[in-house]
């Protein structure tokens, strides 16, 4: 049998197989994870800012509000000189009625819950995912 | 010689088995992953400056209402009490002259904030 | 002949190098992905601090000038007849500095 030069014994090959089975099994082990924690960190980070730029915006207009004309624990009706304004989920987005054409200011399931509360005259509780916070109608008319 | 040495690596193509390719490719993975990193470390920094802003945000807007409230009793003790800007560290209360409105502003390190109050007619 | 062989395939040392070099950038990435994650958590109790904060501000706002009296977030001061100073200090967490904030209520 001619010897081949440019071969490689059949214990080259199940070794090199092996290291090479070792060194992709263990590449794609640290990859998957860290896909799976970019996705989850990067889908947190971005429900973090969705919920700040909801609590905000409710907050300063219930602060600019002269008065209060619903509130219930899901939604809530305000009175700005001579237009209304409310605040609602819908369709699992957040929704935005200004003297009756309503508007979306978030995606569907970018936030969860939506909830008021009004534990004395003025001062509004919002509420955001797990967050909460409150804004007082300072010149009540 | 030379024309050999060439024969030897038609057989050996790029990818698997030239010399210390191997090195390079654990490089490029490594600088990948680590770009990877940098971008989330992006996301959640822009988020936090985020909440600082904000923070910013609601120091300046209590300052401004407190510089409203200084007027209102400055207003109340001299009711000529002019558009003299006052600044303390932190806000200024002017009034425009010859009307009843009082603007409030208040400053922080990235925010200003200015509130008007007007102080209701005869 | 035998150095065109040495050529050809994977130097141990070469294999060894890779694996060790997998492992350390494995470990640090790890770490990194941890490391982010506590940074995330600590931004999420700030940012939850500041929306109670926020919520005890209009609390005070909503209180009439008499019962401002003062609580454990605030501290207040009657600097002229009729005009009240307010610090409000909300302290979340005992590495980093309080939230602070500064006002004044007349009538």
């Amino acid at each position: 049998m001619k010897k081949h030069k440019n071969g490689f014994t059949l214990v080259e090959l199940l070794v090199v197989l092996l290291v090479a089975i070792l060194i992709l099994a263990s590449g794609s082990l640290i990859l998957s994870t860290f896909v799976r924690h970019y996705k989850d960190i990067s889908h947190q980070a971005e429900t973090l800012t969705i919920q700040q730029f909801v609590l905000l915006k409710i907050s300063k207009e219930i602060r600019e509000a002269d008065q209060i004309l619903a509130i219930s624990p899901k939604a809530i009706t305000l009175k700005t000189g001579k237009s209304s304004l409310s605040y609602d989920l819908k369709d699992y987005k957040v929704r935005r009625i200004k003297d009756g054409s309503s508007q979306y200011i978030t995606e569907e399931h970018q936030v969860d819950n939506l909830g008021f509360d009004s534990p004395s005259h003025n001062l509004v509780i919002i509420k955001v995912g797990s967050f909460e916070t409150g804004a007082f109608l300072r010149y009540e008319k | 010689m030379k024309p050999e040495h060439f024969l030897d690596m038609k057989n050996n193509t790029l990818l698997a088995k030239r010399k210390g390719f191997t090195l390079i490719f654990i490089i490029f993975v490594i600088s990948s992953l680590f770009f990877l990193g940098m971008m989330l470390q992006k996301i959640i920094y822009s988020s936090a400056s985020a909440f600082y802003s904000e923070r910013d945000y609601l120091r300046a807007y209590y300052l401004a209402e407190g510089a409203i409230e200084y007027g209102k009793a400055a207003v109340k003790h001299d009711p000529n009490w002019v558009s003299s800007g006052l600044k303390f560290d932190g806000f200024e209360v002017t009034r425009k002259p010859n009307s009843n409105e009082i603007a409030g502003i208040g400053y922080t390190n990235n925010s200003r904030v200015v509130l008007k109050f007007g102080l209701g007619g005869p | 002949m035998s150095k065109n062989k040495a050529r050809q395939g994977f130097t141990y040392i070469e294999i060894l190098v890779s694996i060790s070099l997998l492992l350390i950038s494995a470990a640090s990435f790890f770490y990194l992905i941890k490391i982010e994650k506590l940074g995330l958590k600590r931004e999420e109790k700030f940012f939850r601090a500041l929306n109670l904060a926020q919520l005890e501000m209009e609390k005070i706002r909503a209180t009439p000038y008499a019962g401002i009296n003062g609580n454990e977030h605030y501290t207040e001061k009657e600097i002229s007849p009729g005009l009240k100073e307010i610090v409000f200090t909300y302290s979340f967490d005992k590495n980093r500095p309080p939230i602070k904030f500064y006002t004044l209520r007349n009538k």
